[in-house]
């Protein structure tokens, strides 16, 4: 199988199998631009986000292995619940939100699928100004307005559960 | 592990709005997505835009507020609606595919509104009297998506809405509650037109137009799996004249998976035709069918899919009745019997077998 080489912004290479780097949209754009023996560069991609990506890849290959079931291609993200609990313990607020971008950025969407779940997790339960603070988000209501919106719009948040 | 120089404060602290709604697909919780919507100005938009599911139940609700929700697949009200406000729903909300409207006077002109804005629409339940056979036609004429119709207390519709119905071959759904005017013959325009061939689900409940003559034509649905035809017995209506005749009928559905048949004319002639000819029946609801007894039980005794069993209502049965059905049919679930069986000695649970024990279940009959 080729590999694809990749260098992150902090100038670290990484060796990629040809088929786990197609599953990010952006990294098949640029093959499909350029020629496979030359280095890929990413310049919004961190080393240790790299390190964490090629952890998920590893995970499901094993995963595929065992139950022979073809996660990726079926994009069965929920079978990955298995090891969603270990990917995530390792991951601050700030790391999660990080990766979240960049894995959006590189357009993995299993991964992505995966992260977005992990990430609503962290916002459950939690009051608006924690919102604010995991997300990095500036608070742009007058005080006026917010308390407006919570008026103007407190019955589009009760009764039953919302069905998705 | 370090956080790298691409921090939140630095020059990447904005998710795009795609990826906000990613994440909140995940976030179903009312009081989350509350939360949510009061951190900033764009997550209020992105909360608004990922919402699929509505309910206006307050008067005091603007229809002007849909505008924010510009993705509804679901949406609900209660509120006096006219044809003005349902063309704006349309406009607003073109996705919908599910809705339901109550105590509306709704004509032709919203519903076509309706049907034409909303491609998708799939799903219409309309409840209340204002609404006539000539915003019915409109709609069925627009909605191409249509798979799906409710009516409930509504004696305006009759019989011609049922044709246009009747010719409609993408229907798969029909619930009639409390309708008045539906006669036999419009169940002969259901039985001959296409729809027969499409329909898989069928309620007829409370309508006293009907009689032997309409249900013995519903032999020709031949795709139908869920059929309900009850009618309460009350002192304000006559009794229905529906019997075994159309019982009988009924059983030469061998489609059907689900039959609720509350009639107070069903007797063990319609259950033992039922038990032979309806091979693969998993529900069977025969609550308030008094004239039903243990012959007519026990005729489901070696029935090979049946589950769950409604016996509430009924008087002339015994636990032996019940055991020949517990332990002659390999899937069953539940059979539902009346709570004040429970206090009665001759069904002691130690005269039960164990099988018995474990699908019986003893509910009040509510009527």
């Amino acid at each position: 199988m080729k590999k694809i080489s990749v260098r992150t912004s902090d100038g670290q290479e990484f060796e990629l199998e040809e088929n786990l780097a197609m599953e990010s949209a952006t990294i098949k754009t640029s093959l499909d631009a350029f020629s496979r023996d030359d280095i890929i560069l990413l310049p919004n991609v961190n080393s240790w986000e790299m390190v964490k990506i090629i952890e998920f890849f590893t995970k499901v290959q094993e995963l595929e292995t065992k139950f022979g079931v073809k996660f990726m291609e079926k994009k069965e993200g929920r079978f990955l619940e298995a090891f969603q609990a270990e990917f995530d313990k390792d991951l601050s607020d700030d790391n999660l939100y990080c990766l979240l971008w960049t894995v959006d950025y590189l357009g993995i969407e299993v991964l992505l699928e995966n992260l977005c779940h992990l990430m609503a997790e962290r916002t459950k339960n939690k009051t608006v100004e924690s919102c604010r603070n995991l997300f990095g988000v500036q608070h742009d209501y007058t005080p006026e307005e917010e308390a407006e919106i919570r008026e103007d719009y407190s019955w589009a948040f009760e009764g039953p559960e919302i069905e998705e | 592990m370090a956080v790298d120089t691409k921090s939140k404060s630095g020059k990447i602290s904005v998710l795009s709005d795609d990826l906000l709604g990613l994440i909140l697909n995940h976030v179903p919780n009312k009081d989350d997505r509350k939360s949510f919507s009061e951190v900033c100005k764009q997550w209020l938009r992105v909360e608004g835009l990922n919402r699929s599911s509505l309910c206006f139940d307050k008067p005091e609700i603007p229809l002007a507020a849909l505008t924010r929700f510009p993705n509804l697949v679901h949406f609900e009200t209660w509120k006096l609606t006219t044809d003005t406000d349902l063309k704006f729903i349309a406009q607003t909300c073109p996705q919908i595919e599910v809705t339901n409207y109550g105590s509306h006077f709704l004509g032709r002109k919203g519903l076509w509104a309706l049907g034409n804005g909303c491609p998708r629409l799939s799903k219409v339940s309309l409840f209340g009297n204002r609404i006539g056979n000539a915003a019915v036609f409109a709609l069925v004429n627009s909605a191409h998506s249509l798979t799906s119709l409710e009516f409930r207390c509504n004696c305006f519709i009759s019989d011609p809405v049922l044709r246009a119905i009747g010719s409609a071959t993408y229907i798969t759904t029909l619930e009639f509650t409390s309708c008045c005017n539906i006669t036999d013959l419009g169940l002969g325009f259901l039985a001959n037109g296409c729809v027969s061939k499409t329909l898989k689900r069928l309620v007829l409940e409370e309508i006293k137009g009907i009689t032997d003559t309409g249900v013995e034509l519903l032999r020709k649905m031949c795709s139908l799996e869920q059929l309900n035809v009850s009618y309460r017995l009350s002192n304000h209506w006559p009794q229905l004249k529906i019997t075994d005749i159309g019982g009988v009928a009924i059983s030469a559905i061998q489609t059907l998976k689900e039959l609720r048949l509350c009639l107070e004319g069903i007797s063990d002639a319609t259950i033992v035709a039922l038990a032979e000819n309806c091979i693969n029946l998993e529900i069977l609801d025969l609550k308030g069918c008094h004239e039903v007894r243990g012959d007519g039980i026990r005729a489901f005794s070696s029935h090979k899919c049946l589950k769950h069993l409604v016996l509430l209502g009924l008087g002339d049965f015994d636990l032996s009745d019940v055991e020949s059905i517990a332990l002659g049919c390999p899937l069953l679930e539940s059979v539902v019997v009346d709570l004040s069986l429970r206090l009665d000695p001759a069904w002691s649970s130690e005269l039960m077998h164990d099988r018995t024990k474990s699908v019986i279940k003893f509910s009040q009959v509510s009527y």
